[in-house]
């Protein structure tokens, strides 16, 4: 990864706090932007950008091998010409706040990651797209709704993922045999639409829905052929 | 990213682009924060940068091995693990024969991650 030192000036908070104007303070440095998290490695990402710009001595040894530092030099790289694109072009705050507020809220919205399961442990899928293809096969259980949806990995290297859902459900009749529906759509939904393992499915009654009509869509069970 | 590595992203876009089921890559924060301030200094007469977004490519000092890792974005009609296997296979495919025609050939880690399903 080549970085470019020459353009890297070293952040002084202070100035931005006393709001000076941009062209008489020196630009911010991209790893402080950040902050000054320690990676998994034991490094400071202050550190390591400084390594990368050679302001400090480098251990080439760990750098080069280290996934953590390669990676966090690649993103602040990337996030130091940015910065510094737009403090040369000079765009409005507002234009800049806009552009950045997109990109935070669109890389947020994906939420945690989970695996698919996959042997190779390498292909995984956004907590949020996945919530959205459970809850909607939950929802096509007639008289329940689906709340929320939260994926949880276990530590045990496997891809295994459990499931936790909130429900809003009709009380028109029993609650436990329509639960087993809803976990059968939503099992069914995991394994057939996404390939989750998941090994276990909380599902939790939080409102009561009135007045609601089932949906026309038929429900899907186990087995059943899937959805047209 | 060196020059060699923005090759390997760009063979790794196209062949993630070409499985059935893919219909867009999804990039990284700092790929869009890059994207934002091109847009600002494209509209000032800059010349934008062009980077693969939604790909990061890499490779490993010492070992010479290759890691690239994709964020795309599917459809709903592919059950979504069997696309990310499809993604896999094709940018391991695609990467091996881009490194191996420059002079750059390694073991290649292909890492996929799924940002979204649109609606069917």
């Amino acid at each position: 990864m080549a970085v470019d030192g020459t353009t890297a000036v070293s952040g002084r908070p202070e100035a931005a706090a006393s709001g000076q104007p941009a062209a008489s303070a020196p630009a911010p440095d991209a790893a402080r932007l950040v902050g000054d998290e320690r990676l998994p490695c034991g490094r400071l990402v202050s550190g390591v950008w400084d390594q990368a710009r050679g302001l400090l001595a480098a251990d080439a040894s760990h750098a080069a091998g280290c996934p953590y530092c390669r990676q966090a030099v690649a993103g602040l790289a990337v996030l130091d010409i940015a910065t510094h694109t737009l403090r040369r072009d000079e765009p409005s705050a507002r234009t800049v706040a806009d552009r950045v507020i997109d990109a935070v809220r669109a890389e947020t919205r994906l939420g945690r990651l989970v695996p698919l399961d996959d042997p190779g442990g390498d292909l995984r899928i956004s907590e949020t797209s996945a919530a959205k293809v459970l809850r909607r096969a939950a929802d096509r259980v007639p008289g329940v709704r689906a709340a929320s949806c939260r994926l949880t990995c276990l530590d045990d290297g496997s891809t295994h993922v459990t499931l936790a859902m909130t429900l809003a459900a009709t009380v028109d009749e029993p609650l436990p045999p329509r639960a087993v529906r809803v976990r059968r759509a939503v099992a069914y939904a995991a394994w057939q639409e996404l390939g989750l393992a998941v090994i276990r499915i909380d599902l939790t009654v939080v409102s009561v829905l009135e007045g609601i009509r089932s949906p026309a869509v038929p429900e899907i069970t186990p087995g059943g052929g899937g959805r047209p | 990213m060196t020059a060699d590595a923005a090759g390997v992203a760009r063979a790794a876009a196209s062949a993630t682009l070409a499985v059935p089921g893919v219909v867009g890559l999804q990039p990284s924060l700092g790929q869009s924060l890059a994207a934002a301030a091109g847009r600002v200094g494209h509209s000032r007469g800059s010349r934008p940068a062009a980077p693969a977004k939604g790909v990061h490519a890499e490779r490993t000092p010492g070992s010479g091995a290759w890691r690239v890792e994709v964020r795309c974005v599917l459809d709903g009609e592919h059950r979504a693990l069997d696309t990310a296997r499809r993604v896999r296979e094709s940018v391991r495919s695609a990467v091996v024969s881009h490194t191996a025609r420059h002079g750059a050939a390694g073991p290649v880690t292909v890492l996929v991650t799924v940002t979204r399903i649109t609606g069917r």
